[in-house]
């Protein structure tokens, strides 16, 4: 899967989690971007998005993503193995 | 270990208004004072049923999490329950894939540690330290 793909299939979750059809992610894109985007609705965030692309990430990966971009390539390696 | 659950955490806009629909449900219920949990831009009440309560979670402030989340889905939103060993809980569920949320000492629980997390089912579910003597 590539960076691209990811990325649509991420904004695609983005939107239905936080219930915002104008969502359009870009790599820089951060939390600050989006006004629905805090704390509680980043977890809920994680768990979709590691329920879509079956996959699992720790709390020191989440933490680290600094923008949108961070969490593509995160995917990416983990998606690629 | 979990020991039993406290409460229901619901949602509210206004707790006197909270109470007084829950008194027509169970007139009498016994009814705690008012804590306002300032860290987490809330007012919380607690009215018992039974063995259970329901606590009126009333957030201000209209960037705090809970404040959008009353604007779009207002009611019933976590469970409470009392744990003997809440740092060896929270490292157990996490284990199996709970995800913590927050951890913050709350004044409606005499200033003993509580955690939220959210399940794979995105239900939230509060760790209370268990003390013998139990806030109502």
């Amino acid at each position: 899967m590539d960076s691209n793909q990811i990325l649509s299939e991420l904004n695609t979750i983005f939107k239905d989690v936080l219930d915002n059809n104008k969502i359009q992610l870009t790599t820089a894109t951060t939390a600050k971007d989006i006004e629905e985007w805090d704390s509680l609705s980043n977890i809920h965030l994680v768990i979709e998005i590691e329920r879509h692309f079956k996959l699992k990430f720790t709390t020191s990966e989440i933490q680290s993503w600094k923008n949108i971009g961070e969490l593509v390539n995160s995917i990416e390696k983990k998606t690629s193995k | 270990m979990i020991l039993s659950v406290h409460h229901v955490g619901c949602l509210v806009a206004n707790i006197d208004d909270a109470i007084a629909d829950y008194n027509i449900l169970h007139p009498g219920g016994k009814v705690s004072e008012v804590f306002d949990i300032i860290d987490q831009r809330v007012k919380v009440c607690f009215f018992s049923i039974g063995i259970m309560c329901i606590e009126f979670v009333a957030p201000y402030g209209e960037e705090s999490s809970l404040s959008k989340m009353l604007k779009k889905t207002p009611g019933f939103y976590h469970i409470g329950v009392y744990t003997d060993n809440i740092s060896a809980e929270i490292e157990r569920l996490e284990n199996e894939g709970y995800r913590k949320v927050s951890q913050f000492k709350s004044s409606a629980f005499g200033n003993r540690f509580c955690a939220f997390l959210l399940n794979n089912e995105h239900h939230l579910i509060e760790l209370i330290e268990a003390e013998d003597k139990i806030v109502m």
